[in-house]
C-alpha cells in the first residue's frame, strides 16, 4: 500500500481504465498508465494503435467511456479542453495546427491567454494594469522566441514559416501557457535529419525549464535516444511499458511492428 | 377526428415541397459543403416559368411547363457551379456561403427587375377542381403536388440508390480527391449534381406556385424553411431530408391549427433552432 | 503613423458639416453613420471572432423598439432610453446567444437569420406594443441649453454631430478591444478555434462577450435611428438588412477599420452616384459581393494592404 502511494506522490499524470468508444468501434480499451513529474514519456504503436485517441481523451477533446485522469491532484476527466489547460496540461497537435494569418509574435502571445487576465474593460480604458500585462507579456514572447530560435520571423504571418519552422512555434505556443506537462504529437514527423537534431534540443531545453513531456511518434531512433520510459500501444491496449532498451527487446513489440519499417 | 385528419393531409402535402427542397439543397451540399442559398431563387424562377407559360400558352398547359423549368434551372444549375462556386472550391467555408448569398441577391433582384415586384396569383386549372378523401378535402391542385414531389423524390432516390451515376454523387460527396483517384470524373459529377438540384427546386416552385402568392423573394422563407429540414435530417442525407420535411410539414401545420396560425412562421423558426441547439448532429447521421 | 490617419479622417468628418450644408447629404451622412457604427460592430463578430451572422440587424432592431416604445409608450427622455435600449439589446443578445453560439459551422449562421426573421415576425404581430406595421411619433432629443449654448438636434447638422460622437466611441472601442488580449482570443478562435481551445482560450465565453458586445452596440446604433427617423417598421431587423451589413463589411475589408468605413460609405453613395433605381441595388449589391468575394476576398482595405507593405502602414 505505501510503496503505492509514493508511487501516485511522484505521478503528474495518473491513466486508470481509460476506454473510448466510436459507435461500436473500440479506440482505446483498458489503458492505466502513470507519467512522473519531470520525465520524458514516449507513446508508441503502429497506425491506428489509438495513440492520438488518447491524447484526445486526456485533453478532453473527446469523451471517455469509461476511465479517469487524474493531473496533479485533481481529476480532469470531467473539464473541459481549456480549463485543463488553465491547470497546466498543454497539448501541440500532430498536423502543423497554427494560426495560419497570424505573426509569429502574436501566435506565442495567444499562448500567454490563460496566464494574463486584461479584460475588455481594461483593454477599452487601456489602464495601467493592461499596459503593464501587455509590456510584461511582450518580454516573455521575445524570451520565448529566442528560446525556439524563431525571432527572425517575428512579424511573419505563421503560414509562412516551413513545417519544421512551424511545428517549433507550435511547441513554445504551448510552452508560453506555462505548463506542467506538455502533450506533444509527432513532434519530428516530416523532418529532415538537421530539423530533427533541431527539435530534439529544443524539447531536452523544454525538460531542461522543469517541464514534463509526453511524447507520440514514430521515429524509433529519436524515441529510443530522448524518452525515460516508453509505453506501447496496439489496436487501444497496452502491450508493454517501459524503459526504452527493454522496450525495443521485447518480442511482442517487435511482432506488432513486424514488417513495419522504421528509420 | 377529421380536422385532425385535414391537418395530417396539410401537413404531408407541405411536407413533401419541403422534402423535395431540402434533397435539393443536401444533394448540393455533398458537393459544396455549404448550403447553396441560392435555391431560395431558382424556386421562385420555377413558379414564374410556368405563370408565362400559362400566360402565353393557357392554362393547360401547366404541367407541361415543367420541362422548361427543368432545362432552364438545370441549365442556371450548372452555370452557378463552372462560374460561381467553382473558383471558391479552395476558399475557406464562409466564402462560399457568402457566394451563395450574393448569387442569390443577384437572382432575386433580377427577378424583381425583369418580372416585376408585385406578388401575383397563377391560376392552374387543377386549382378549382376539389376532391374529397372521406372527410378530408383538397383542391386537385394540391394533390398533384404532393403525387408529382412524391414521384421526384423517389425519383432522386432511386438516381442516388441504385444507379451508377448516383454512386458516383455519393462518392464524390463523401470524400473528393478517392472519388478522383477512382476515377469518377468530377467535373461532370459536379454539373449533373447542380443540374439536378437547381431543376428540382424549379420544379417544387412551380408546383406550389398555383397555391401560393408568387413574387420574386417566395423563396426565401421555404429556402429557410428546407434549412431547417436539413437540419433535422442531417445534412447530406438524402433520406433525412425526405423524412424531416415530413416533419416539418406536420409540425408546422399541427403546431399552427393547434397553437396560433399567426405565428406559424415562428414556430418552424423556433423548431429549428431548437434542434440546431439540442441535436446538432439531426436526427440521422450521415 | 496610423495616428496621423486617424486624425486625419476625424478632422475631416467634424468639418464636414461646414462644407456640406445641404441637407439632403448631411442626413444621408448621418445614416451612413449610423451603419458604420452596426458595420464596425458586426466586424467585431465575423471579421474577428469569425463568425458569420445573419441576423445582426435584429439587435439593431431590438435596440430601436426598445428606444422607440420607451419614449412613446413610456415617456422616457431620450437619453435614457436610448442607454436603456442598449441594455435590453445587452440582456437580449446574452439570453439568445448563450444557447445559438453553441451551433457550429453552416447552422449558426442560418440559425442566425432564423433568429432575425423570428424577431421581425415578433416585433409585426405584437402590435400593441410595437405599433405592428410601424411605429411612429419617435421623438428627436430635445433641445439643451448648455452654456448659453442652445443644441436643438431638429438640426440635421446637430444630429449629425450626436451620430458622429457615437461612431468615434464605436470605432475607438473596437480598435482597443482587437489590439489587446481579448482581441488576441477572438481571432485565435476565428483561425483556429480548436487550437485556441487547446491554449486555454475559453472559447465559448469569447463568443459570447464578442456577440454581446457587438450586439449592443448595434442596439445603440438602433436607438440613434429611431428617434431621427421619427418612425421605424419591423423591416429593420430583417434579413434583407442584415445582408446589406455582411455585404458592407466583405467588401470594405474585414478586421480593418478602414472597411468598416468604407464599406458602408461605397454601398451607399455608389447607387446614388450612379442613379440607379432602387430595384436594381440588390442587383448591384449581390454582383459586387460575388465579384468581391471570389477576386478579392479581403475586401478592399485588404486589397490595398497587400499591394505593398508601406502601403499597409497608412490603412487601419
Amino acid at each position: 500500500m505505501d510503496s503505492l502511494s509514493l508511487e501516485n506522490q511522484a505521478s503528474l499524470l495518473t491513466v486508470e481504465k481509460l476506454s473510448v468508444s466510436f459507435g461500436r468501434l473500440l479506440a482505446v480499451s483498458d489503458l492505466g498508465f502513470q507519467i512522473h513529474s519531470e520525465e520524458i514519456f514516449g507513446l508508441i504503436g503502429p497506425n491506428g494503435a489509438g495513440k492520438t485517441t488518447v491524447f484526445n481523451a486526456i485533453t478532453g477533446t473527446v469523451p471517455l467511456s469509461e476511465g479517469k485522469i487524474r493531473f496533479a491532484e485533481t481529476d480532469i476527466t470531467r473539464l473541459k479542453t481549456h480549463q485543463i489547460t488553465a491547470r497546466g496540461l498543454v497539448r501541440a497537435y500532430q498536423a502543423a495546427t497554427i494560426f495560419p494569418q497570424t505573426p509569429v509574435v502574436e501566435h506565442v502571445m495567444t499562448g500567454l491567454h490563460c496566464r494574463t487576465s486584461t479584460s475588455i474593460w481594461g483593454a477599452f480604458l487601456h489602464t495601467p494594469f493592461s499596459r503593464k500585462e501587455e509590456v510584461q507579456s511582450q518580454k516573455k514572447v521575445k524570451k520565448l522566441l529566442e528560446f525556439s530560435n524563431l525571432t527572425d520571423f517575428g512579424e511573419q504571418p505563421a503560414s509562412s514559416l516551413t513545417w519544421a519552422q512551424q511545428k517549433r512555434l507550435m511547441l513554445v505556443t504551448a510552452l508560453a501557457t506555462n505548463p506542467k506537462l506538455i502533450l506533444l504529437d509527432e513532434p519530428v514527423a516530416g523532418m529532415n535529419a538537421s530539423e530533427i537534431q533541431e527539435m530534439i534540443e529544443l524539447i531536452a531545453a523544454v525538460r531542461k525549464e522543469g517541464v514534463t513531456l509526453f511524447i507520440i511518434e514514430h521515429n524509433m531512433k529519436v524515441m529510443m535516444k530522448i524518452c525515460d520510459r516508453i509505453l506501447v500501444m496496439n489496436y487501444g491496449r497496452k502491450l508493454i511499458e517501459g524503459i526504452p532498451e527493454e522496450v525495443a527487446r521485447d518480442p511482442k513489440v517487435i511482432e506488432a511492428y513486424l514488417g513495419y519499417k522504421q528509420n | 377526428m377529421a380536422e385532425f385528419l385535414q391537418y395530417t393531409v396539410n401537413g404531408l402535402i407541405a411536407g413533401s415541397t419541403y422534402g423535395l427542397l431540402a434533397l435539393s439543397m443536401t444533394l448540393l451540399y455533398g458537393i459544396l459543403t455549404i448550403p447553396d442559398f441560392s435555391l431560395g431563387a431558382i424556386y421562385a424562377l420555377g413558379a414564374f416559368i410556368s405563370f408565362y407559360i400559362i400566360q402565353w400558352l393557357g392554362p393547360e398547359y401547366y404541367l407541361f411547363s415543367l420541362f422548361p423549368i427543368i432545362i432552364l434551372a438545370g441549365l442556371l444549375g450548372i452555370f452557378s457551379e463552372r462560374i460561381v462556386f467553382g473558383p471558391l472550391e479552395k476558399a475557406p467555408h464562409a466564402a462560399g456561403f457568402i457566394a451563395a448569398l450574393g448569387l442569390y441577391s443577384i437572382l432575386e433582384g433580377g427577378w424583381n427587375v425583369w418580372f416585376g415586384s408585385e406578388w401575383r396569383n397563377i391560376n392552374s386549372p387543377y386549382n378549382d377542381m376539389t376532391i374529397a378523401l372521406g372527410p378530408v378535402s383538397l383542391t386537385f391542385q394540391r394533390l398533384i403536388l404532393f403525387i408529382v414531389c412524391l414521384l421526384f423524390a423517389l425519383g432522386t432516390f432511386l438516381l442516388i440508390f441504385r444507379t451508377l451515376t448516383g454512386k458516383k454523387i455519393r462518392a464524390f460527396s463523401e470524400n473528393r480527391e478517392v472519388a478522383q483517384l477512382m476515377g469518377v470524373n468530377t467535373r461532370r459529377i459536379s454539373a449533373l449534381t447542380f443540374f439536378i438540384g437547381y431543376a428540382l427546386t424549379g420544379i417544387g416552385g412551380a408546383l406550389v406556385a398555383p397555391t401560393a402568392l408568387v413574387g420574386a423573394s417566395m423563396g426565401l422563407t421555404p429556402i429557410i424553411k428546407s434549412f431547417i429540414v436539413v437540419a433535422l435530417g442531417g445534412l447530406g442525407s438524402v433520406t433525412g431530408a425526405i423524412v424531416g420535411g415530413f416533419i416539418l410539414g406536420l409540425g408546422e401545420n399541427f403546431g399552427a391549427a393547434y397553437i396560433s396560425s399567426m405565428y406559424k412562421d415562428l414556430f418552424s423558426f423556433g423548431l429549428f433552432l431548437g434542434v440546431l441547439i439540442l441535436m446538432p448532429q439531426g436526427l440521422y447521421r450521415r | 503613423m496610423r495616428i496621423l490617419i486617424y486624425l486625419f479622417l476625424g478632422l475631416l468628418a467634424l468639418l464636414m458639416p461646414l462644407v456640406i450644408r445641404s441637407n439632403y447629404w448631411l442626413y444621408m451622412l448621418t445614416l451612413v453613420g449610423i451603419y458604420i457604427i452596426l458595420v464596425a460592430s458586426l466586424d467585431l463578430i465575423y471579421g474577428y471572432t469569425g463568425l458569420v451572422s445573419l441576423g445582426h440587424a435584429a439587435f439593431f432592431g431590438i435596440g430601436a423598439y426598445a428606444c422607440g416604445i420607451l419614449q412613446t409608450k413610456l415617456g422616457f427622455p431620450f437619453l435614457p432610453a436610448l442607454l436603456l435600449g442598449g441594455l435590453f439589446t445587452c440582456l437580449a443578445a446574452a439570453v439568445l446567444g448563450w444557447p445559438m453560439l453553441r451551433i457550429k459551422g453552416p447552422y449558426f449562421a442560418l440559425g442566425t437569420l432564423a433568429l432575425g426573421l423570428m424577431v421581425t415576425i415578433v416585433i409585426h404581430n405584437w402590435d400593441s406594443l410595437t405599433g405592428g406595421v410601424s411605429l411612429s411619433g419617435i421623438p428627436l432629443p430635445p433641445v439643451i441649453q448648455f452654456l448659453g449654448w442652445t443644441i436643438d438636434f431638429s438640426s440635421k447638422r446637430t444630429y449629425y454631430y450626436l451620430v458622429l460622437l457615437f461612431v468615434f466611441l464605436a470605432l475607438f472601442f473596437i480598435r482597443q478591444i482587437t489590439h489587446s488580449r481579448p482581441g488576441r482570443a477572438f481571432q485565435s478562435i476565428r483561425e483556429n478555434a480548436d487550437l485556441a481551445e487547446a491554449l486555454g482560450v475559453d472559447i465559448l465565453r469569447y463568443k459570447l462577450i464578442a456577440y454581446v458586445l457587438a450586439s449592443t452596440m448595434a442596439g445603440v446604433a438602433g436607438g440613434l435611428y429611431a428617434s431621427y427617423m421619427g418612425s421605424i417598421e419591423p423591416a429593420i431587423a430583417g434579413g434583407h438588412m442584415s445582408f446589406h451589413l455582411l455585404v458592407m463589411i466583405v467588401i470594405g475589408g474585414a478586421r480593418t477599420i478602414t472597411g468598416e468605413i468604407v464599406g458602408p460609405l461605397l454601398l451607399w453613395f455608389l447607387p446614388e452616384f450612379l442613379e440607379a433605381a432602387q430595384v436594381y441595388r440588390p442587383l448591384f449589391f449581390g454582383f459586387i459581393l460575388l465579384v468581391v468575394i471570389i477576386f478579392m476576398p479581403m475586401g478592399i482595405a485588404g486589397k490595398l494592404r497587400s499591394l505593398h507593405p508601406r502601403i499597409a502602414q497608412w490603412i487601419p
